[in-house]
């Protein structure tokens, strides 16, 4: 996927990592989009995969659920 | 249930002194042979006292038997072990006087037995319900279809009743193991078996393994045991290296029973066909139906992983010492047990919230993406350092992972029996085996489950075979093993065709798999021309496409053009294929042509010897035209191109390759098989080319000539000629062929030429 956001993608798996606590995961898991774009956040992160076309579905996802989360 | 043995009957016949020698070497041996023994029908009274002082099994076996000599029944009743008395106790022809005190014993499992002895009177049921429970009193009906008392007409209708309805599957398999079954039923029974159940009772009606079957089993069998064994003639002799014996003395049916029940034709065959690469061992994990074990060629299809045939000969066994297994997680099998992981437990499982789950939790979602979001994530695949952290993740053991998950590797280790061969049997053994093989078919499971034909083609398919075997194995009645021995005369079974059932699909795997890829395109001509001429139905317009392909390679674009469209409008084969091809040509993605020597009757006047430029293909082809002219016999060529001109033709192809002429003056593949194909059909049949098939073809059918005029019509209206194709119709409707000729009907109204 040529027009991945590395920066957010970086964002999203710094703070997947900082906040990897049960209650974050009970949160995820009332959202399988953003749980994915945050599985995907980390794996390009971590060099585990390319990226490739449809991702930003589920990046997007994690993006709002992470601004909904916010500072909480 | 007492077990026979020819071989050992005929020792016994011959000098009772030799019996007893081999059966004490057999006891000797313990385990399964002892068993055997102690079973064996004829068992010498001898015997029978050193069986009663042997391992309890071996007391057991014997205090079961109804031949039980009253002296050593005397010693067994009062054995010291419950379940030497309980089989005594269940024995039919138990003396009053042991019944007696076996109905008072004090374990109530033998007077349980001994209540429900067909000899037992009111006075020993009485002694019996004195000490045993009242719930231990009820004698169970014993099954109609199983009873040895039951009538074989009654049987028979019982065989009707059962083969008519699927539910049935429990009748029937009783019926498969009583005894009295007539044997005229057997084939209802094996038409109507559903799962592995009802296949291993029809099995069973063989007999078990004789005594002397252990024998060869058993790596410490004495030399000279084997030695007196093959002297009578067991069938083992004709798997054992290096012996000067080929002459069985048992029947083919039972024969070729004890060498698959000991597994000995399975290790010999299986294990060098493994060792010389013509066949994969595989292996599945199978909790359902079993775990299954069986061969796999690309060139010809050995077993079905899900037939009685595989069951019999493959599943799964400890015994099978000459193979190792290694379990482990494929690449696929991973992700898809990562996946699955995440969609039923995924978050709610976890229990820490370290790196670790971090990480399950990462590559799990990305597993359940690639397996459930594949077409929007088309190009989400694993990177190397992804895939280490999978399987990182799977080896920790946070993910339950199934028998079934896992693939199996198998590797084929020495063999305890290096001894039990085929490949160094002499020649007069291999032609034993085969004649046993193929005289065994009168057995209908061995026939009908295609047991012999799977054995054959393994033959067939050996490097150690002999060409006149194959040679033999070619006139088989089974189509499957004259086409194994077919593509193994030139050592084409090491994987040159693919898995299709029907002999000309497996002509078309072979050219698309083989012959296309290695660009031995004159050759794939020739193959296919001998299921155009031929076959029909969606095979001929497989063989149709598959030419397409090849003249497409050729780059004859508006050839291959004729034919895709050809294809497609038959409605009847590959036409995705075709389609697809056409797309290719529309969009203009095209070969460049490829030089081929053409015809013409300036051959006749080529120097058959001399210089020729080298790599000059055109004179090369001059000149094989001329040497075939001069030394082949012109009868034999034509009578083997109607027979089966692919096979000839790669034997010949490959003979003529391997020449040092050939080689030093650099002659292709390719012009040799042009020089053959046009010899044959140009010189000796002279057949029109494509562009006059359809004049020449209909003034044969005027002429009379009507097989001529069909194989070219049906050439020139492969290649697009609409009004060849109009014509085939007409000619196959009217002989009452309409099924394919309303298909040739289709394709001449489809609108091109």
């Amino acid at each position: 996927m040529e027009d991945l956001d590395e920066q957010a993608v970086a964002d999203l798996a710094g703070f997947l990592e900082e906040r990897w606590t049960e209650d974050f995961a009970m949160t995820l898991a009332e959202d399988q989009d953003a749980t994915l774009g945050f599985a995907l956040a980390r794996a390009l992160s971590c060099g585990w995969i390319t990226p490739s076309e449809g991702m930003d579905r589920f990046i997007e996802a994690a993006q709002n659920l992470k601004k909904a989360v916010g500072d909480q | 249930m007492k077990i026979a043995d020819p071989i050992l009957d005929l020792i016994g016949r011959a000098d009772e002194n030799r019996l007893h020698q081999v059966l004490d070497a057999l006891i000797d041996l313990d385990g399964p042979s002892a068993q055997a023994v102690a079973s064996y029908a004829g068992l010498p009274r001898s015997q029978f006292e050193r069986l009663a002082k042997a391992s309890t099994e071996l007391r057991a076996v014997i205090a079961e038997r109804p031949d039980c000599p009253h002296q050593v029944a005397a010693t067994l009743v009062e054995d010291p072990d419950s379940d030497v008395r309980r089989c005594l106790a269940s024995n039919p022809a138990i003396a009053d006087e042991h019944l007696v005190m076996l109905a008072s014993d004090t374990d109530e499992w033998v007077r349980w037995s001994a209540y429900r002895n067909p000899q037992a009177q009111d006075a020993h049921r009485a002694a019996v319900a004195l000490l045993s429970p009242r719930d231990h009193l009820q004698i169970a009906d014993q099954s109609e279809c199983l009873d040895p008392a039951t009538l074989p007409e009654r049987l028979r209708e019982l065989t009707l009743t059962s083969v008519m309805n699927p539910n049935q599957a429990k009748s029937r398999a009783e019926l498969a193991l009583n005894p009295n079954l007539p044997s005229d039923c057997v084939p209802d029974l094996m038409a109507a078996a559903i799962d592995r159940r009802e296949w291993s009772c029809l099995w069973k009606r063989h007999g078990g393994i004789w005594p002397t079957t252990y024998a060869f089993m058993n790596p410490h069998t004495p030399d000279w045991t084997l030695t007196v064994l093959r002297e009578f003639g067991h069938p083992a002799i004709l798997l054992s290296g290096s012996v000067e014996q080929e002459t069985v003395c048992t029947s083919p049916v039972d024969s070729l029973v004890q060498l698959i029940d000991s597994g000995l034709l399975v290790r010999a065959l299986w294990r060098e066909l493994a060792l010389e690469r013509v066949v994969e061992l595989e292996y599945w994990n199978d909790l359902d139906e079993g775990d299954k074990f069986y061969p796999s060629s690309p060139s010809v299809p050995l077993l079905d992983p899900h037939s009685p045939a595989h069951f019999i000969l493959g599943g799964y066994s400890e015994d099978r010492e000459w193979i190792e297994t290694d379990p482990y997680l494929s690449e696929d099998s991973a992700v898809r047990v990562a996946a699955q992981w995440f969609d039923t437990e995924g978050l709610f499982d976890l229990v820490d919230f370290d790196e670790d789950s971090l990480d399950l939790m990462a590559i799990a979602g990305l597993a359940y993406l690639m397996e459930s979001e594949s077409e929007g994530l088309s190009g989400l695949s694993l990177t190397e350092s992804g895939l280490s952290v999978l399987n990182r993740v799977l080896e920790r053991g946070d993910v339950y992972v199934e028998h079934n998950d896992f693939d199996t590797r198998v590797m084929v280790i020495d063999s305890s029996l290096p001894n039990i061969t085929f490949a160094g049997t002499l020649n007069i053994q291999k032609v034993g085996l085969v004649d046993l093989l193929q005289a065994s078919r009168g057995d209908p499971m061995l026939n009908s489950w295609g047991i012999s034909s799977h054995f054959l083609m393994c033959i067939a398919m050996h490097p150690a075979t002999p060409d006149h075997i194959r040679e033999q194995l070619q006139d088989d009645e089974d189509p499957q093993v004259r086409l194994a021995a077919r593509i193994s005369m030139d050592g084409a079974q090491r994987g040159v065709a693919g898995p299709a059932q029907s002999l000309a699909g497996q002509m078309n795997t072979l050219v698309f798999s083989s012959l296309i890829p290695e660009g031995r395109l004159e050759e794939a001509r020739i193959w296919l021309s001998q299921i155009i001429d031929y076959d029909v139905d969606y095979e001929f317009w497989n063989a149709a496409s598959n030419l397409g392909i090849v003249e497409f390679i050729s780059g004859n674009i508006q050839l291959a053009r004729d034919i895709f469209e050809t294809v497609r409008a038959c409605g009847d084969g590959p036409t995705f294929e075709a389609e697809e091809y056409l797309a290719r040509i529309d969009s203009g993605d095209v070969v460049r042509k490829r030089e081929r020597p053409r015809y013409s009757d300036e051959w006749r006047q080529f120097p058959i010897e001399g210089a020729t430029p080298h790599d000059d293909q055109q004179s090369h082809y001059y000149r094989s035209l001329r040497i075939m002219e001069a030394n082949v016999d012109d009868k034999t060529l034509v009578d083997a191109w109607v027979k089966g001109r692919g096979e000839y033709a790669t034997a010949f192809i490959d003979a003529a390759m391997d020449s040092e002429g050939v080689a030093a003056l650099g002659i292709s593949r390719e012009t040799i098989a042009k020089s053959l194909a046009d010899y044959v059909e140009t010189v000796l049949l002279q057949l029109p080319d494509s562009s006059e098939a359809r004049g020449q073809g209909i003034a044969d059918l005027a002429a009379g000539n009507r097989p001529r005029a069909e194989i070219l019509l049906r050439r020139a209206a492969v290649r697009g000629d609409r009004e060849a194709a109009s014509a085939l119709a007409s000619l196959l409707i009217a002989d009452g062929q309409e099924r394919t000729g309303n298909g040739w009907l289709t394709v001449s109204e489809s609108g091109r030429k």
